[in-house]
């Protein structure tokens, strides 16, 4: 890799590699604004925290962390038996 | 999870850091960010509220330019914004400090101000504070206030001189 310019200036906000990194920022934040709204779906829907885990792709337990206090806020009923 | 943040920060600048938690809250992010904290400068009635006014940021406009930033940054990786009707979730009511709001509220003017009264740096207070949200050069806010056609540097020098 080249090395960086020496010079202290700032990269333009809007640059070509700003926009690249700012749409990591804009990702991220719709992945987990869109996995709130899917969980909460999915959970209404009537489905277990197993199989809305093995549908994201991670364990029971990551999902119930993450998602468990929220939605029991909500007034999900949580199903707790077929786990 | 709000006391290390801002103990030193004066009740006016605690009312809109509070204020910024929800916003966050609101708009369903994981993290209280600068953005947020601009978002809640905008709307607390203090005169930087209305500095922010008269170089073209009222609440509203804020409101937009992140809306559009947003979209501008998705597009850039060929995504189209999703509907807010599909992302609506009920919210995460404990919202964590970001990286952006830390630096904001660093990079404040109040060290400017330590050798005046307190109550004139009671004053400036949420002015200071929102120096430090737009002397951040990369990112969210300066982005969207670039979009927006606004003069960040302008900006931050009228706040100076309060």
């Amino acid at each position: 890799m080249t090395p960086p310019p020496s010079n202290q200036q700032s990269p333009d906000p809007t640059g070509a590699e700003a926009d690249d990194l700012a749409a990591v920022v804009a990702l991220r934040e719709l992945a987990d604004r869109l996995e709130d709204a899917a969980v909460e779906r999915a959970m209404r829907a009537g489905w277990s925290w197993s199989q809305v885990a093995e549908a994201l792709g991670v364990t029971r337990q990551a999902v119930h962390k993450k998602h468990h206090r929220r939605l029991e806020t909500a007034g999900i009923e949580l199903r707790r038996r077929n786990v | 999870m709000s006391e290390q943040l801002h103990d030193d920060l004066g009740v006016t600048l605690k009312t809109v850091i509070t204020a910024s938690i929800e916003e966050a809250i609101r708009r369903g992010a994981a993290k209280v960010e600068a953005e947020h904290l601009l978002l809640s400068i905008a709307a607390s009635g203090d005169a930087a509220a209305q500095a922010l006014a008269d170089a073209g940021l009222d609440y509203p406009a804020i409101e937009a330019a992140l809306q559009d930033e947003r979209a501008r940054a998705l597009r850039a990786a060929g995504i189209e914004p999703v509907s807010d009707e599909r992302l609506h979730a009920t919210r995460n009511s404990r919202p964590v400090w970001g990286a952006s709001i830390r630096d904001a509220l660093r990079r404040g003017d109040f060290k400017a101000h330590r050798n005046r009264g307190s109550a004139e740096r009671e004053r400036l207070a949420v002015a200071d504070a929102l120096i430090g949200v737009l002397r951040a050069d990369l990112g969210t806010v300066p982005r969207a206030i670039e979009y927006a056609g606004v003069d960040r540097a302008a900006l931050i020098a009228r706040l100076e001189r309060f």
